[in-house]
């Protein structure tokens, strides 16, 4: 691990731009979002659809690239980095889960978790490598309460148990951040919750950096701190929400909850823009608790 | 790592790549098995087309031949280049003629070519007594004829004995005694297998196998004409059925006989002439070195100087161009296996563009996924190159009972074994051949994988992410 200096913010986006072309027509995506994430914090970046959020989310983890802007990992910039490079970083400082798993069907659940090392491995370095990996992926899967699944292939697994086996995937290289592209968006209630609160288990837990795209309120409430895209512009100060919890005081997602959304709901108001009066149950503003696609 | 897992995990998940393993093989095994019946075909010809010819031979350009075989074989022997190279020499008289004979009391008719040899020495030439019937004779090449020969030969020269049948007394004196009949000395000559048989279709259908009937037996007379060296006549002689030669080169076997040289001198009135030398090489290597030695020694002689592969340059060249020709129209078909490789690796990437995603997201280079495909063509071919030469191998080491079984289900005869006197297909297993087949169809099948390899490599990860 590079050394850091604790005031470093991890990740750290300034006026990035991205523009997506079709022909001759042209779709400004992200028009400058200016981010800041500190070690050790679970960010949620909500947004209404088309507003930016994967969009801003593959940009910080090299898998897109801005068309402007600086993206600084650790206080050294990566959004200009080589080919090379960017895959290095995806591999070992960023683990990305996404709404559809993304499991490769053809591998059980334990090489799914390993497929990172196999990439990052040569194939005559792997043998050597191959029990160690083999002894952490188990225990990543343990973590994540798939330990009795581990030869199990995606198509045998549910959907929760699925999205649990990419998170595994996502933190066997050890990774810097957690990139979670609306992680529930796929999920049934329960299983969405099951995997919030293994998501604040393991930031509250091993101090894990996570920035997660949803679209559940209910889910972003319970992080650390909202970030809203509105047009490709994070559209309030990070500040306004921004209320840390007392270290270890984090929440559950349902813990808490009315104070939370009593001090967020005006707050939350401003940003969706929905209607004047607040609604009775939190569950209104929970148009991203189905499905998107 | 992961490319050789994923490659691996491909070709046991895919179903649809099988059949690209399949074609590869398909094609190989045809490739393997017709190269090895046409190698096998080209070997036994060759081999027969050699046959009766010598590796070299010395000819007069007409039929008159040359005067002095003896002193220009002294020639060849003085020399120290030819004395070391050549092994053996044979004078030849060679003509055609006619061929007269009485089966079953009908007079038969055939052309032929009539060939005068000194036996010693053309056995030692080599392609004459190895293609003897009789095992007796290819020890002890000659025109001499066994007891049963000679048995037979007398018994259809001497006339019926005259049965006395006493008139009168007893007193009558006795009646003088039959002279014994002395046959005149005849000559023996040895003729080609097929002028002296015959197969029978009927009998091949009811045993199954083909049979050959005889329609002279050793002892058997007949009568050859052609004409004289010396002037323009026909002479003819009769001469005594030995031997048969059976080259299985029909041209051979329909043609030739052989009678002894000194005797076919005499009888066209050209003693001590002959149409041709026939030269044995030690090595065959080294031919164009010694014919253009003999060149160099005859020039004043009107003799025309080739090696048999020169003699029989049309035919040999004929089968050269006939293999290339259809090596070049069979790898067409390891080209449209190569069609379907591209076809279906298109597919697969299509399939796996999400795949291919993931692995990007998960820090695999563009460079890693391009591997992964052609590693995967690579993986393809080579199993498919394996499967099909073993398939090639055990068809062509079978390809007689493979013929015996499609014969008997079909009714058809797909091998004709009169055409080309052979019992049994022949195969030649190249290993050069082999490898070039498994090599060129490997690089096909990796060469047809690069492109849509490029196409996922080349997949923005995003895009790929998304992609339904």
């Amino acid at each position: 691990m590079i050394a850091e200096n604790a005031t470093t913010p991890v990740l750290e986006a300034r006026q990035v731009r991205k523009t997506y072309r079709r022909g001759a027509i042209a779709t400004e995506v992200l028009k400058g979002v200016d981010l800041t994430v500190a070690r050790g914090e679970f960010l949620s970046v909500v947004g209404a659809s088309g507003s930016g959020k994967s969009t801003l989310l593959h940009v910080l983890g090299t898998l897109d690239q801005a068309d402007g802007g600086e993206v600084r990992l650790d206080g050294e910039r990566i959004d200009n980095a080589g080919a090379r490079r960017r895959d290095r970083l995806r591999n070992q400082a960023f683990g990305f889960i996404f709404q559809f798993y993304h499991l490769l069907p053809e591998l059980s659940a334990l090489e799914n978790v390993l497929t990172p090392l196999y990439i990052s491995s040569s194939a005559w370095a792997w043998p050597f490598r191959r029990a160690d990996a083999v002894r952490r992926a188990r225990a990543l899967l343990e973590r994540v309460g798939l330990g009795h699944r581990l030869d199990h292939k995606p198509r045998e697994l549910s959907g929760g148990e699925m999205q649990r086996a990419a998170i595994a995937r996502a933190l066997i290289s050890g990774p810097r951040v957690l990139l979670a592209d609306e992680p529930t968006g796929n999920l049934d209630e329960d299983a969405g919750a099951e995997i919030a609160r293994l998501l604040r288990a393991l930031n509250a837990e091993e101090g894990l950096t996570i920035i997660m795209v949803t679209h559940n309120l209910d889910m972003a409430r319970s992080t650390d701190r909202v970030v809203r895209l509105t047009h490709g512009r994070v559209d309030l100060s990070p500040t306004v929400l921004g209320n840390r919890p007392a270290p270890g005081g984090h929440h559950s997602p349902n813990d808490g909850d009315d104070r939370l959304s009593l001090e967020r709901r005006p707050a939350s108001m401003a940003v969706l823009g929905a209607g004047a009066s607040p609604p009775a149950h939190p569950e209104v503003f929970g148009v991203g608790h189905f499905p998107q696609r | 790592m992961y490319k050789l897992v994923l490659c691996w995990r491909y070709l046991k998940t895919r179903y649809l790549a099988l059949v690209c393993v399949v074609s590869v093989m398909l094609g190989v095994a045809t490739l393997i098995v017709v190269n090895s019946v046409m190698g096998g075909f080209s070997a036994k010809l060759r081999d027969r087309l050699h046959g009766l010819l010598s590796d070299i031979v010395l000819e007069a350009y007409d039929f008159d031949g040359f005067a002095d075989p003896e002193g220009k074989m002294r020639r060849i022997m003085e020399d120290p280049l030819l004395a070391r190279e050549v092994v053996a020499m044979s004078p030849t008289l060679e003509i055609f003629a006619m061929l007269q004979f009485q089966f079953r009391d009908t007079p038969v008719t055939k052309p032929v070519r009539l060939v005068g040899i000194d036996p010693p020495t053309r056995s030692a030439v080599g392609g004459f007594s190895e293609y003897l019937t009789d095992p007796a004779r290819r020890d002890k090449p000659g025109f001499w004829m066994d007891q049963a020969a000679r048995d037979r030969f007398e018994r259809q020269k001497r006339p019926e004995p005259l049965v006395f049948t006493p008139l009168g007394g007893a007193d009558e004196p006795p009646p003088p005694e039959a002279p014994t009949p002395t046959p005149k000395t005849t000559q023996g000559a040895i003729l080609g297998y097929a002028i002296a048989h015959f197969r029978d279709r009927q009998a091949k259908a009811e045993d199954g196998a083909s049979r050959d009937r005889r329609t002279l037996q050793p002892g058997d007379e007949v009568v050859l004409t052609t004409v004289s060296g010396a002037k323009l006549a026909p002479v003819y002689d009769r001469f005594a059925v030995v031997d048969y030669f059976r080259s299985e080169m029909s041209e051979y076997d329909s043609q030739f006989i052989f009678v002894p040289l000194e005797h076919l001198q005499k009888l066209r009135s050209m003693e001590g002439r002959v149409t041709s030398i026939q030269v044995r090489l030690r090595d065959y290597d080294r031919a164009p070195a010694v014919v253009a030695r003999l060149k160099e020694i005859f020039v004043r002689d009107s003799l025309d100087v080739q090696t048999w592969e020169e003699k029989q340059g049309a035919v040999l060249a004929a089968i050269r161009v006939e293999k290339g020709i259809l090596n070049i129209l069979l790898f067409l078909i390891i080209a449209v296996a190569g069609f379907g490789i591209l076809a279906i690796f298109s597919m697969i990437v299509v399939e796996k563009t999400r795949d291919i995603g993931i692995l990007k997201s998960l820090g695999a280079s563009n460079w890693g996924v391009l591997q992964i495909f052609i590693a995967y063509g690579l993986l393809l071919g080579l199993v498919g190159a394996a499967l099909g030469t073993l398939m090639g191998l055990a068809i062509t080491v079978n390809i007689n009972e493979i013929e015996h079984f499609l014969a008997r289900a079909t009714g058809q005869d797909i091998f004709p074994r009169d055409v080309y006197y052979f019992d049994r297909i022949p195969t030649e297993i190249q290993p050069l051949a082999i490898g070039l087949v498994n090599l060129g169809s490997v690089g096909i099948a990796v060469l047809f994988s690069i492109l849509p390899a490029l196409r996922a490599a080349m997949l923005h990860p995003v895009r790929a992410l998304r992609f339904e």
